[in-house]
């Protein structure tokens, strides 16, 4: 299937951005497991013309030569070819499962994008609970266009919103206006 | 002014048992505490109800005292043990030598150590290491030692004895060479008091060294830290021990609905004791050990990991301090320092806490004329009493039971009374407001050590806002729900920090979403 827009969702940026897809005209294909953000917007986003790909994930990414994406598979539809003009990596932090820990490292469990984290593990946390945590600023590392960067290299039709970011910045609203104008 | 026969210093389970048999025999006794109940080693450890298995090869006395007092223990407070079993397996790199000796020992030490062919032992305990190449049955079990040193605090309660938490000792009274009272301070309100007692008993585990000191006599007490990790489900229904000497992370312990491994050994300085962190070198020797007892501990959630420092006692001849007992320590200062109505009692472990309360009352009463005998082996603990009522279909009530045994009778759990709280442990209003009632509840970790609220797979993250609210209205102040709320969290997540990654990260970002913004 071919859209203009896929966005690997998670985040409750995905539907701003999926909504504002559908806005400026262009077909749009969200996909999200369906936890915590709100599925009243999505419904709607549903019914405006989107295609919900709910309860699923992405599995696999091919890539292009130029280290672009060049097709998405998801775990419901492994056969299947999701090629689109733009992707967004929308999937939020941990507890949405973008990112993903073991004892020592952090990674992006989509793409493989590059995360920025300390690399001790001892400091992810600090003593007060109620102080911001320094696991809450790790994510992905984004060029200037907002491209996530994998191996240094900024993947050129992707684009990362929401908690998934490092530095704890909301980008969404930038986003979904190169969305529209893309 | 009130003078009392004994004065225990402590309350962990030794204070809290000697408290119980000094009552019990008539004494005029008073109970200080510093913090809460259990604060100490007594709450910071397995929660193993030893068979003596672990001390067979090594401490033949050790293990004697532990299969009798296991044996009481079951009987004196069932509600507290669960009668879990235990295994000691041997994996392919122990070899079988070990085993012979340890069969041969247990049975010199009167432990029922029972050789099964490892198949049994699988379908005994499916979780267990498949690649064992022998394993032994013994009479290990699961002890709750809150609600242990909880029973005991009651108990000498109900038999007169006078119980001060929140009270540090700054300092003795002494007349001459004679210990005759102590100053307080009351760590809340800073209010200072002195109570009088014809003995002084300091219970006070590692902290009994400083205590010794204040007093005028010197222990050679070792703090050794031993750390431990709580996985968030029962991975086991037995306790799985390693059958080899003694050695880090080598037991497994079954915990109500979680597990719990441990431990390490390492000398700490005293001025570390009262806040103890364990480090990431700890959780990851605790994690490759573990799971080669219980593989499946590798896929499972660490929730949270504490550390407690067991009172090791230098021998009094030996003042290098590397012949380090494990036993019993049974000091009266008079004999050994010539300070009269001071005695130390230290050393030992959780499974044998009544032993060293029955042989400290015992000095007190030769020392005071008293005759009446050490019941303490034969009368149940409130709670422990037998159940005769017929099982309530509600899971609160069946829990409330499960927990406070018999007392829970007294529980009304009528109208609002049924209403859960703490939804892994089953923690109904009803109950909160019985621990309120009865068992000096102040704070949630105060309710959390009588009613485990907040100790189940969720650590609190569901619950926490209600059990906060509930407690507040119980103790007659709601307007401190927030401030109960974030004093537990902030507790709560010392544990949490050094098992912040994978699902528990996951649960941590959460939790912060949650509870992050509420200060």
């Amino acid at each position: 299937m071919k859209y203009d827009v896929i966005i690997a969702g998670g985040d409750p940026a995905d539907v701003k951005i999926a909504m504002a897809a559908l806005g400026a005209g262009k077909s749009c294909c969200l996909i999200a497991e369906g936890r915590l953000a709100g599925e009243g917007g999505r419904n709607a986003f549903a019914k405006a013309g989107g295609v919900l790909l709910l309860g699923d994930r992405v599995s696999s990414v091919e890539w292009a030569e130029d280290g672009s994406v060049a097709a998405l598979h998801t775990a419901n539809m492994d056969d299947e070819r999701l090629v689109a003009s733009v992707y967004v990596l929308a999937t939020g932090r941990f507890f949405t499962r973008g990112l993903v820990s073991d004892m020592n490292s952090i990674r992006e469990s989509v793409f493989g994008a590059d995360v920025q984290f300390d690399p001790d593990p001892s400091r992810w946390c600090v003593e007060d609970f109620f102080a911001a945590q320094p696991f809450e600023s790790f994510g992905v590392v984004v060029d200037e266009d907002k491209h996530p960067l994998k191996n240094g290299k900024a993947i050129v039709n992707l684009y990362a919103a929401g908690g998934i970011l490092a530095g704890c910045v909301d980008n969404t609203e930038q986003i979904c206006r190169k969305i529209i104008s893309a | 002014m009130k003078e009392y026969d004994v004065l225990i210093i402590g309350g962990g389970v030794t204070g809290a048992g000697t408290a119980r048999d000094c009552a019990m025999r008539g004494l005029k006794t008073l109970l200080v505490e510093r913090h809460d109940i259990a604060t100490g080693a007594s709450g910071r450890n397995h929660g193993l109800l030893h068979s003596g298995a672990r001390y067979a090869v090594n401490d033949p006395e050790s293990a004697n005292e532990c299969i009798v007092e296991n044996m009481i223990l079951r009987k004196v407070a069932s509600h507290c043990v669960e009668p879990t079993g235990g295994l000691f397996i041997s994996l392919p790199e122990d070899g079988l030598e070990y085993q012979k000796k340890f069969i041969e020992c247990c049975a010199a030490a009167g432990i029922k150590a029972e050789a099964i062919d490892p198949k049994e032992a699988l379908r005994l305990e499916p979780s267990v290491n498949p690649d064992i190449i022998g394993a032994v049955k013994v009479p290990d079990a699961s002890v709750d030692p809150f609600r242990l040193t909880a029973a005991n605090v009651l108990d000498a309660r109900l038999h007169g004895a006078d119980v001060l938490l929140g009270w540090e000792v700054t300092d003795f009274i002494k007349e001459t060479v004679t210990v005759v009272g102590v100053k307080l301070r009351n760590i809340y309100t800073n209010e200072v008091k002195s109570v009088y007692a014809h003995y002084t008993v300091n219970a006070a585990g590692i902290w009994g060294a400083a205590i010794a000191e204040k007093a005028g006599a010197h222990i050679g007490m070792l703090p050794a830290k031993g750390s431990l990790l709580v996985f968030g489900h029962r991975v086991a229904d037995m306790v799985v021990n390693r059958c080899r000497k003694p050695a880090n992370a080598d037991i497994l312990v079954p915990g109500d609905v979680v597990s719990v491994i441990g431990t390490t050994s390492d000398k700490v300085p005293f001025d570390q004791c009262d806040d103890m962190r364990v480090t990431r070198q700890e959780v990851e020797l605790l994690l490759s050990e573990g799971c080669k007892l219980v593989p499946s501990l590798a896929t499972t959630r660490i929730i949270r990991a504490y550390a407690g420092v067991r009172p090791l006692v230098a021998s009094d001849d030996d003042p290098s301090g590397r012949n380090v007992s494990r036993g019993i320590v049974l000091l009266d200062h008079s004999k050994r320092d010539g300070i009269f109505g001071f005695i130390t009692i230290t050393g030992g472990k959780l499974t044998s806490y009544r032993l060293m309360a029955e042989k400290t009352t015992d000095l007190l009463c030769s020392k005071l004329g008293v005759a009446k005998p050490c019941q303490t082996a034969e009368l149940p603990l409130p709670g422990s009493e037998p159940d005769k009522r017929k099982a309530s279909h509600s899971v609160v009530v069946e829990a409330a039971f499960g927990r406070q045994g018999a007392r829970a009778a007294s529980i009304d759990f009528s109208g609002k009374g049924s209403e859960l709280v703490c939804e892994c442990e089953q923690v109904s209003r009803a109950e909160i407001a019985y621990a309120v009632k009865e068992l000096n509840v102040k704070t949630l970790d105060d309710l959390r050590r009588r009613t485990r609220v907040g100790m189940g797979t969720c650590q609190s993250t569901f619950c926490l806002r209600k059990a906060a609210t509930v407690l507040a209205e119980e103790l007659g102040t709601p307007d401190k729900a927030d401030a109960l709320l974030r004093d537990f969290i902030q507790e709560r997540w010392k544990g949490i920090m050094p098992v912040c990654w994978g699902d528990q990260l996951r649960e941590a970002e959460h939790m912060r979403k949650e509870y992050g913004n509420e200060i």
